[in-house]
């Protein structure tokens, strides 16, 4: 018999029996669709979480403090800082110039004084304009509102106030409990409106220090947490720029806590995450106190792998699950099928005919299932990350895109196949060895 | 109805030796060109294993039949009478003794060679038919010339010619599900013929048909054998069918009990 008689008896036989077909089909429809789902998720997550973390963002970041190293913290994640060291413009852009630094983004923060009108503060000091209560004091941390995607910042409830905007803000659970306000209520802040003081000390003509605020209207619109700068209000960078600018034009005599750093700290990105270890080094060498999760990323980064090895055994057990589904369903067509396969060797079919019948059919039932879960589990992976896009986005985080795994899609239907094929191999040989003789009911 | 006479080149006609001989008991002197094979068993010996042992079904058997023979394999159930029809026919392999057909050891064969001989020498008609239950009528026909590798279009050709020689062609395109007892024998009758045996052994041909219809297809086969010159062996209870042989073998408890010569002379076996 030749192939092409071989496939189209074979694909006769399939069809003769649709619902064990079907159900056939179906088992190995769900596990590839369930491996392929699996696989492109666990590399998804690893793209997401470990390329995207080799590339830059918030855990690749390097925090860079207005303090000088302490040497005694080299390799610390989180080392106690040295003594405070402003960083200005030439160091930002020294520190740009720095071989494996792909980005840097300054932060700014500015002392503030936080009125709420009709809003009774826990430790107030009764200092704010008139009306507006009790004010507590806190800071205020400005940052490119542009690049938020790449700032350690975690959006709870509302939004991220608009780049550029002088009058949105976002606060952070920290300030509101310090105003009552905690759990669910804090999502009845948003909209609500605050007024912002930026002291400036100086004294008076009779020597005597005075402090003396501007004040600057703000809506809330979101609130954070946050940990690129030390502060319960988080606003656009021009906005705390102005206020730091105010306070540091103070009398340095009477304010003496005000920080007088251009910026009050740095966020390097680097190149890759292989990078961050020797920007670190670098940094340091320029005389900056740093920070970076390098540990926590390792450790991150074998969590990942073991997840990955993890959703593949899982999806691999599916695949092998379905084998076993072809062979049972192959040996109870051979069980079914002992007379029609002694027919076929009485009238000539030789034990290959046979066994390559039955190899093909399995084939046809593998790919087909293969074809189908492939698709499915695509589809599957394509809607998980839609909805952990969608959640990402709301957070201001970068989203995922799932890419078309097209390797990944070939080497599932191509393993389907061949699973099936080697879970028929069984049945296809005690097919094949079936005497003639099945065929006369001695 | 006429019956189709052809002899596909491709086609082994008769077997050959390791020179490409036939045998000199091959045949080759039918009027018609064509010729049966002779069948020649000897000290045959063949059991089954039993759930308390061996079981003999067959005990020293010896025969022969001549070439377009026709001969009758008679005897009570168990008689052993499907079982040497296997025998002859390669569904069971040749246990002791030995086994001719056309000269060609039966025992000697195995895998392909003895796909390709139950393939193209031999006939095998079935009590039940035989037919696959997923295949038309037609394509129940043409899988043995399938299975030979023959070219489509001219398996197709055999085909309808021999559905139309069995007068089945208005019910080419008819599953077996679909046809009655005789139609379905007559489609056996045909798929038996296609690669052109040159020995048709019968499995009680007539034995799920009904009076008139058996005495169709025994003329049927008949006439094959008496047209096409093919050696034509049969099992039956029937004595009135065996009756219509050339030759009657009388199995009994795996034993030949008398070999009536080919000329219908009987005579007690020995």
């Amino acid at each position: 018999m030749t192939w092409a008689d071989t496939v189209r008896f074979a694909a006769r036989s399939v069809l003769r029996r649709p619902g064990r077909a079907a159900l056939t089909v179906v088992a190995v429809t769900l596990a590839a669709a369930l491996f392929t789902a699996m696989l492109t998720m666990a590399a998804t997550a690893q793209g997401r979480v470990l390329d995207q973390l080799a590339k830059g963002g918030p855990l690749a970041g390097i925090q860079v403090a207005a303090a000088a190293p302490d040497p005694s913290q080299a390799g610390v994640d989180n080392p106690t800082r040295g003594a405070p060291k402003p960083i200005d413009q030439a160091a930002l852009d020294r520190i740009a110039r720095l071989r494996g630094v792909d980005v840097v983004l300054p932060i700014v923060t500015a002392q503030a004084l936080v009125a709420w009108p009709g809003h009774g503060a826990t430790a107030g000091n009764g200092v704010g304009p008139t009306g507006s209560g009790s004010v507590v004091f806190d800071q205020m941390v400005g940052v490119d509102l542009g690049h938020l995607a790449d700032f350690p910042v975690t959006l709870s409830s509302g939004r991220f106030p608009t780049p550029g905007s002088e009058t949105e803000v976002d606060v952070t659970p920290v300030l509101l409990a310090r105003y009552g306000i905690t759990g669910t209520r804090t999502r009845s802040v948003l909209g609500a409106q605050i007024v912002l003081g930026a002291p400036r000390g100086f004294r008076s003509s009779d020597g005597t220090p005075v402090f003396r605020s501007r004040w600057t209207k703000a809506v809330i619109v979101g609130v954070v947490t946050q940990q690129a700068g030390s502060g319960g209000v988080l606003a656009s960078f021009g906005l705390v720029q102005a206020a730091h600018r105010w306070t540091a034009a103070g009398d340095p005599t009477v304010d003496t806590d005000a920080d007088r750093s251009p910026y009050a700290g740095l966020f390097v990105i680097a190149r890759g995450l292989d990078s961050v270890p020797s920007v670190r080094a670098a940094i340091e060498a320029v005389g900056y106190s740093t920070s970076a999760p390098e540990n926590l990323i390792a450790t991150v980064e074998r969590y990942v792998h073991v997840v990955e090895i993890v959703l593949t055994g899982i999806g691999v057990i599916a695949l092998a699950i379905a084998s076993l589904g072809i062979m049972n369903a192959m040996l109870a067509a051979v069980r079914e099928r002992r007379r029609e396969i002694g027919i076929l060797k009485a009238v000539g079919a030789r034990d290959r005919d046979v066994l390559r019948s039955f190899l093909i059919e399995a084939a046809v039932m593998g790919a087909v299932g293969g074809l189908i879960g492939t698709v499915l589990g695509l589809a599957l992976a394509r809607l998980v990350a839609a909805i952990v896009d969608g959640y990402l986005t709301s957070q201001g985080l970068a989203g995922v895109h799932v890419s078309t795994p097209y390797l990944l899609a070939i080497a599932t239907v191509v393993g389907a196949t061949v699973l099936a094929v080697v879970a028929g191999a069984v049945p296809a040989r005690r097919a094949a060895a079936l005497p003639a003789r099945e065929a006369v009911e001695l | 109805m006429g019956i189709v006479h052809r002899r596909d080149p491709v086609q082994p006609v008769a077997p050959v030796d390791g020179r490409g001989q036939r045998p000199p008991d091959a045949g080759g002197d039918h009027p018609g060109g064509e010729d049966g094979l002779a069948v020649v068993g000897t000290a045959l010996a063949h059991r089954y294993d039993g759930p308390s042992g061996p079981v003999p079904v067959l005990v020293d058997v010896t025969f022969t039949v001549p070439r377009d023979g026709y001969a009758a394999l008679v005897g009570p159930s168990g008689a052993g009478k499907t079982t040497l029809l296997s025998l002859i026919g390669g569904l069971e392999p040749v246990q002791s003794g030995t086994l001719e057909v056309g000269g060609q050891d039966v025992a000697a064969l195995e895998g392909d060679g003895l796909a390709a001989y139950r393939r193209s020498t031999v006939g095998f008609i079935f009590q039940n038919f035989g037919l696959l239950e997923a295949l038309t009528a037609a394509e129940n026909v043409e899988l043995a010339a399938t299975l030979a590798g023959d070219r489509a279009a001219e398996r197709q050709r055999r085909t309808a010619e021999l559905l139309d020689a069995v007068g089945m062609s208005p019910r080419a395109a008819h599953r077996p599900g679909a046809l009655s007892g005789g139609e379905r024998q007559r489609v056996a009758i045909a798929r038996a013929l296609v690669n052109s045996p040159r020995l048709i052994l019968a499995d009680e041909p007539t034995g799920n048909l009904d009076a008139d219809t058996s005495d169709e297809v025994m003329h049927l086969l008949e006439s094959l054998h008496r047209d096409r010159g093919c050696t034509l062996m049969l099992v039956t209870h029937d004595r009135t069918l065996a009756a219509r042989a050339a030759q009657q073998l009388v199995l009994d408890r795996g034993r030949i009990t008398s070999v009536p010569t080919p000329a219908g002379r009987s005579s007690d076996a020995g």
